[in-house]
């Protein structure tokens, strides 16, 4: 599956792009939102994971970006997040065509396990 | 009277005139209609006499002339006839004659004097003048004779040349006789008139040649006949009583008769005679004048025509009279009958007429005014005025309206107003003026009786003032109250006028006290604020009660402030509402107090908005302190598990294994280091969100066992769910989980190996209680109090494989306080613990169905 990172801290692009193509998949990351925009707008990806605090360009213009160029419904999206976000946010996001969510700092397992899952998903 | 006694008298004026003598005999005149016969004779001796006659009406229009008149005014009788006497008098004395006649008019008595005529060639010439008055049969005044003396210079002449004759048969019988012996008889015989002398028995002795052949004789047959055959029979008897008067007292009376001729015809004569006597005086016959009267009897007819005229033109005259009285009556009438005082006056101001009203007012007969000059009338200290006002008429022709003070005939005066008209004759000139007079005694005494009243009232008022002083000492403590009140007070009538105010009042508003008073409170009010004070206006005027408004009043210079108005209604002794009595509250304080409070609360409000920014600042320092400490962490623990995994990175040595292994366990332990101080950072910011939804209970607490199992097994304790209730809480799953998770590995820590670990949640009351029990050391209960606080630990030196930061039970405090729950520890040392904490029991399951419909929660 061809999978795309967007989160501000690269370090946690490499790892995530290590895990995953250990697991055979293909991986391309970008630290700024409006970059990976632009590469949603050239070529579909089978997942976007997607940091939600991101100086700048946060991961919920991201969202709402996508929103507005129609392309956020083609699209599987996990959310990555480190904030002290609520569950009760996560559902709301959630209901707005957001495939999952992972909590930092993340469980490799369990990220892996996410990603199969949300890929393998209707 | 006869003709003869009208000759007699007209001789007898004509001499008596000479004498400036008054003929009171005259009066008895008698109107000419008594007697046809004489009446024919007086006209023809009227006409005859040289004298000039005229006969006038009361009006002094002239009836009737002479010719001596007619001829010596170089006017024909017609023009004469109906014209006034004035007419005939030279101008610059018409005035005198005036006054004269008027004299005449009151007293009867008419001053004779030479009067200046004037001439219809305008020559002038003086005569003495003689008016006798006419009376009818009853006395009354008919009208005026009036004898002019024809041109006083040659009146003997004048006389001479009009009668001959009888002048001259006068002046020989009377005076010449004696030395006329000498012309006698040739005087005799030529002389035109009949004459005859004869004896004492009547027998003629001589006649002359003019009787003779008047008799158709010839003189020698007239001679020895009786005078009785020479006199027509109708005459005889005269004739006999003629002579018998005549030989009684040897003078001739003058007769009238008839004559015979000798064809037996008659004709009339007048006769006279002269008596002769003998040298011994002895009475011997006479001569017997006759005149012959034929042409006179003849001209009789055109007298009786022209007589006829006259009285036509006299009728005629009287009906113009009558029709001039009548309308000269209307306004004689208005004139006499006016309630207003009239007079008319002469240029000088002699009264020439007034009215009865004027004449009564002043205690006058009306005629003791007329002539009377109206100074007369006038009051001393009006003359002045009265002077000015005549000269100011004279030149204007105006009456000016003047209030003069008019004089009574006792001396006594009142008021009047003078208003009036110029009077003009026919020609235009202004021949006087008639005055109105309005008696202002009235106007005067109720202007008096005015001011009597207003001294009536001005005592009323004092004896009220009086009264009213007595009140004043204590209306002035109240004045005082009133005018020495800080409050501003006013007082004011129905229509909102001030009738009072105080100083206060007036001060603050910056006028003076008099300024305010009389002004409308209107004008003392902000625009903003008039309606309400109108909507007061009127509702007090319904309702009696001024109530209390908060209204802006405005002072001179236009700014405003701000009042409380309330105030009390005014009533008269009757009941009625004749003003109010306002206190006007200076608001500016308050309001100021007011304003600088609600700058205050804004002041508050704004630190409390940014007190609420810096909490808000604060909860982003906290989500950032959590993001920016969480992210570090994600590569550390993820590399740290994908170092381990083989299938990743690659095999390591154990002793690379055993590095990661140290590092992801720390790491791990900073993890719950960081979320539990994050946790204890929002409880006590109470920040800490909570997302509340329908929990399952018994669910949670099996999912919770299965969980923690693996945390059981490495101590192989004994863990056991005993919840047996099937319970519905609406809370948040998450954090109650957090607790319980929080409190066993606690307990994992504090039990033996192969303890006992039970947990259960149940039904307390409305509460769901949660239990976790061990069998562990125990707490002592001195240490028991502090177990929930923050950094506390038990046992520092205690070997914790879980936890450790000193925060767990504090946090379980808090999050437990925060769902509205207790919680406690039954514990004693060796004894083994048991928590338990409790949330409120919210919702059963009949409630819950129902309350799933609506979304739970948006945040």
């Amino acid at each position: 599956m061809k999978v795309l990172g967007i989160d501000d801290n690269s370090d946690i692009n490499s790892l995530l792009g290590t895990v995953l193509i250990a697991s055979g998949h293909q991986f391309i990351s970008v630290t700024d939102g409006r970059e990976g925009i632009k590469l949603l707008k050239q070529n579909p990806y089978d997942i976007v994971l997607l940091d939600l605090a991101m100086p700048e360009f946060s991961g919920f213009d991201v969202l709402e970006t996508l929103k507005k160029e129609g392309l956020i419904e083609k699209q599987k999206i996990i959310l990555l997040t480190a904030s002290s976000i609520t569950d009760q946010e996560i559902d709301d996001l959630l209901k707005t065509g957001i495939s999952s969510y992972l909590r930092k700092p993340l469980d490799i397992d369990v990220f892996l396990e996410r990603v199969e899952q949300v890929y393998n998903d209707k | 009277m006869n003709y003869k006694t009208w000759f007699n008298k007209s001789t007898k004026d004509v001499d008596s005139l000479q004498e400036q003598d008054i003929h009171r005999e005259d009066d008895k005149l008698v109107s000419p209609k008594e007697n046809s016969s004489p009446e024919t004779r007086y006209h023809l001796i009227y006409d005859e006499l040289p004298d000039l006659l005229c006969t006038v009406d009361n009006n002094e229009i002239i009836l009737d002339c002479n010719k001596s008149y007619a001829k010596t005014f170089g006017y024909s009788k017609n023009e004469i006839i109906g014209k006034t006497v004035f007419y005939f008098i030279a101008q610059e004395e018409s005035k005198d004659y005036e006054e004269s006649f008027k004299t005449w008019k009151q007293t009867r008595q008419f001053q004779n004097r030479k009067v200046l005529f004037k001439r219809k060639d305008g020559t002038k010439f003086r005569s003495p003048t003689i008016v006798n008055s006419l009376y009818d049969k009853n006395g009354t005044t008919i009208g005026e004779s009036i004898i002019i003396k024809d041109i006083v210079e040659s009146q003997e002449e004048t006389v001479k040349n009009n009668h001959p004759q009888i002048q001259s048969d006068q002046s020989k019988s009377n005076t010449h006789m004696p030395n006329a012996e000498k012309r006698y008889t040739s005087v005799y015989d030529k002389t035109p008139a009949l004459l005859r002398t004869v004896t004492i028995d009547g027998t003629i002795i001589e006649c002359n040649k003019t009787y003779a052949k008047s008799l158709g004789y010839t003189k020698e047959e007239c001679v020895g006949k009786s005078i009785y055959d020479h006199a027509a029979a109708r005459s005889i008897e005269d004739l006999k009583i003629n002579m018998k008067n005549w030989l009684k007292t040897h003078e001739t009376a003058r007769s009238e008769i008839w004559m015979k001729r000798k064809d037996g015809s008659i004709f009339p004569t007048v006769l006279n005679g002269t008596s002769l006597y003998d040298e011994h005086k002895k009475l011997v016959g006479r001569t017997m004048v006759m005149i012959d009267m034929t042409d006179v009897y003849e001209s009789k007819v055109r007298v009786e025509e022209s007589q006829k005229q006259l009285q036509d033109q006299v009728k005629r005259l009287e009906k113009l009279n009558l029709r001039i009285s009548l309308t000269q009556q209307k306004y004689k009438n208005l004139y006499e009958k006016s309630p207003a005082m009239l007079r008319s006056i002469t240029t000088e101001g002699t009264l020439t007429d007034c009215n009865e009203a004027y004449a009564k007012s002043l205690g006058y007969t009306k005629e003791e005014c007329i002539g009377q000059s109206f100074y007369e009338h006038t009051a001393d200290q009006s003359i002045s005025t009265l002077k000015e006002n005549l000269e100011s008429w004279v030149n204007t022709r105006e009456v000016s309206q003047k209030e003069i003070w008019m004089k009574r005939k006792d001396d006594t005066i009142f008021p009047v107003l003078l208003t009036g008209d110029t009077l003009y004759d026919e020609y235009g000139n202004v021949t006087g003026r008639t005055v109105s007079l309005t008696d202002m005694t009235e106007i005067y005494d109720t202007r008096k009786k005015l001011q009597e009243d207003e001294i009536r009232l001005k005592e009323q008022y004092e004896n009220l003032k009086q009264s009213h002083d007595l009140i004043t000492s204590a209306q002035q403590r109240y004045k005082n109250l009133y005018e020495k009140s800080p409050a501003m007070l006013r007082s004011i009538t129905t229509e909102g006028t001030l009738t009072d105010c105080n100083e206060a009042y007036a001060k603050s508003l910056g006028y003076t006290k008099e300024e305010c008073v009389g002004k409308s409170m209107f004008e003392h009010t902000a625009e903003r604020s008039v309606n309400t004070l109108k909507d007061n206006l009127a509702n007090w005027m319904n309702t009696r009660d001024v109530g209390h408004y908060e209204i802006w009043m405005k002072r001179r210079d236009n700014s405003i402030f701000p009042v409380m108005l309330t105030g009390d209604t005014i009533t008269d002794m009757q009941g009625n509402v004749v003003g109010r009595t306002v206190a006007l509250t200076d608001m500016t304080e308050i309001y100021d107090a007011r304003r600088k409070l609600e700058e205050k609360e804004s002041k508050i409000r704004q630190q409390y908005d940014e007190l609420k920014k810096l909490d808000v600042a604060k909860e982003e320092f906290t989500s950032m302190i959590s993001h920016e400490l969480k992210t570090p962490l994600t590569p550390i623990i993820g590399w740290c598990q994908a170092l381990k995994n083989p299938k990743i990175i690659g095999e390591m040595s154990p002793k690379q294994l055993q590095a990661v292994d140290a590092i992801q366990s720390n790491a791990l332990k900073l993890k719950d280091l960081v979320s539990d101080m994050l946790d204890t950072h929002k409880l006590d910011m109470k920040q800490m969100k909570f997302d509340h939804k329908y929990i399952d209970i018994s669910e949670m607490m099996g999912f919770l066992t299965k969980n923690l199992h693996s945390v059981m097994e490495p101590k192989h304790l004994e863990f056991i769910n005993s919840t047996t209730e099937s319970l519905v809480v609406k809370s948040d799953r998450s954090r109650l989980e957090q607790v319980l998770n929080n409190i066993i590995l606690n307990a994992v820590d504090f039990v033996p190996e192969k303890g006992r670990i039970e947990v259960r949640a149940e039904t307390k009351d409305d509460q769901v209680q949660f239990m976790i029990k061990d069998n562990g050391i125990g707490i002592p209960k001195e240490k028991q109090q502090n177990l929930f606080k923050q950094f506390y630990q038990l046992d520092t030196s205690a070997t914790r494989k879980h936890g450790g930061s000193g925060l767990g039970l504090a946090i379980c405090k808090g999050i437990v306080e925060a769902l509205e729950g207790k919680i406690w520890v039954d514990s004693d040392a060796g004894k083994g613990s048991t928590f338990y904490f409790t949330i409120p029991l919210e919702a059963n399951l009949d409630t819950l169905s129902m309350e799933e419909k609506v979304p739970v929660s948006n945040r």
